[in-house]
């Protein structure tokens, strides 16, 4: 990994069009402002992670017959 | 050209069926699912025994078959709006005609059933193209709890 040290309101540029802002700093936390193109996902590394992890824990659900489930949803949309 | 079903055998609750999947009926999803890369290509079954459930059943793996469902089931206001680089990936910008569903995750104690309202799959319905969305910036939950039984 590229370790580079940066100040409040210094930059990183990644190619052409990423740049990377810090833009504050406050004990642990670090404020950082992203510059990217709109077809990049940007998004937190922990959420990724969970939604994978979500998705992995969902590959079961069809083992499991859902009839209770679909009852409820019957319900929920006449209801 | 008439199209021909082709037959897939898939499995329902851990036993072996046939499914007649017709190609253009198959949805593709250029990056897979989260995590699963390679997914990328699905068919949305219907299926009486699991009604208004459907199942989100992969080509590339035919054990592997999601529950689904209307998000407005399980949160009747529920309106996500897409991350602008999703809508441009999925070419919505004129066209705003989509289908939205959420990935359950079934347990066996039914109370502990959630519905993943945060990533939801949305399926350009012109192109058939589709994708998994975080909404990052929303309210929405991984593990939003299903309508109590």
């Amino acid at each position: 990994m590229l370790v580079l040290q940066r100040r409040a309101d210094q930059a990183i540029m990644i190619g052409d069009d990423i740049e990377i802002v810090v833009l504050a700093v406050s004990g642990d936390h670090v404020k950082i402002g992203i510059r990217a193109p709109r077809t990049l996902r940007i998004v937190r590394s922990e959420l990724l992670r969970d939604v994978e992890q979500e998705n992995q824990r969902a590959v079961a659900s069809g083992s499991i017959a859902p009839g209770a489930i679909s009852a409820a949803l019957r319900q929920g949309r006449s209801g | 050209m008439p199209e021909n079903p082709q037959q897939l055998a898939v499995t329902r609750f851990g036993q072996t069926e046939q499914i007649e999947v017709i190609a253009g009926e198959v949805l593709s999803f250029p990056h897979g699912l989260i995590g699963m890369e390679h997914l990328w290509q699905f068919v949305i079954v219907d299926d009486s025994r699991i009604a208004p459930c459907r199942w989100l059943q992969s080509l590339q793996v035919p054990a592997l078959a999601f529950v689904i469902a209307d998000p407005r089931l399980v949160l009747p206001e529920y309106v996500p709006h897409l991350p602008e680089e999703d809508a441009a990936d999925l070419e919505l910008e004129d066209n705003p005609d989509v289908d939205v569903w959420a990935l359950l995750t079934i347990h066996p104690d039914p109370a502990q059933s959630t519905a993943n309202l945060l990533a939801p799959i949305v399926v350009n319905r012109r192109t058939r193209r589709g994708k998994q969305v975080i909404l990052s910036e929303s309210r929405f939950a991984l593990r939003h709890p299903l309508p109590a039984v």
